[in-house]
């Protein structure tokens, strides 16, 4: 899967095969709910443990990590590239703007999976999502809690 | 017909005011002050369009991608 061939499908076959406990998060989350919104790259809140694994998959699949496993965990996030972008969180603990600590267990315990062009995606509940935005509290990610608001009023969930 | 390019530190501007970190304060009042009925009614219909074209969720992806995409050739130099 190389930048010209990318398709989701093999993408989210990709991440299932690797067997990480990986949440898609971030704008492509909302699109994939119903939020015809725009974005560059893939978000992955990714448990800590579970780096090597998820590289491993991504490595024999021609995507290459931005720094190593021990960078990763220092720095809390990392990137995979292949002309595409994923950003990888992997801190175990992100606080909200306004002090809320969300940890990736009590995240990936409330997960939903959505089967998405045949393979099983792992997403935050639409209320964890709404947290999530509140990591960076940018205009934009108002604009989002703005979108997922909207998809429970639509009965997205 | 051209579409007139956004000149780049227009587009600066607005990447920064997107991008900047608001305060707590700031954040919450965003959050009540953005939406008019209007607004919420808008984007009501944007959700009920997407789903009814795109019902299958990789569709959506592919689309937003691929909008993207088509975007970026078109975009000023400056949002790329």
């Amino acid at each position: 899967m190389d930048a010209d061939t990318f398709d989701e499908s093999d993408l989210f076959g990709v991440v299932q095969q690797s067997g990480a406990r990986a949440l898609l998060f971030g704008r492509r989350a909302l699109i994939l709910l119903g939020a015809p919104v725009l974005t560059a790259d893939y978000d992955f809140w990714l448990h800590i443990d579970d780096i090597e694994r998820f590289n491993a998959a991504f490595d024999a699949d021609g995507w290459a990590a931005d720094r190593s496993p021990a960078e990763a965990r220092a720095q809390g996030r990392y990137r995979l590239e292949n002309g595409h972008l994923i950003d990888v969180l992997v801190a175990r603990v992100v606080p909200t703007v306004t002090g809320e600590r969300l940890a990736f267990d009590d995240l990936w315990a409330r997960r939903k999976q959505r089967s998405v062009g045949g393979a099983l995606v792992s997403t935050p509940s639409v209320k964890d999502l709404i947290l999530t935005k509140r990591f960076a509290s940018r205009a934009k990610d108002a604009q989002d809690i703005a979108w997922l608001e909207e998809l429970v009023k639509a009965n997205v969930e | 017909m051209s579409v007139p390019l956004v000149p780049p530190e227009v587009v600066d501007r607005i990447r920064a005011m997107s991008e900047r970190q608001l305060s707590a304060e700031e954040f919450e009042a965003y959050l009540e002050g953005t939406r008019s009925a209007d607004e919420r009614r808008d984007m009501q219909e944007q959700i009920a369009w997407f789903l009814r074209r795109y019902p299958d969720p990789v569709d959506r992806l592919r689309w937003a991608r691929k909008t993207y995409e088509a975007w970026m050739k078109t975009a000023p130099p400056g949002s790329r």
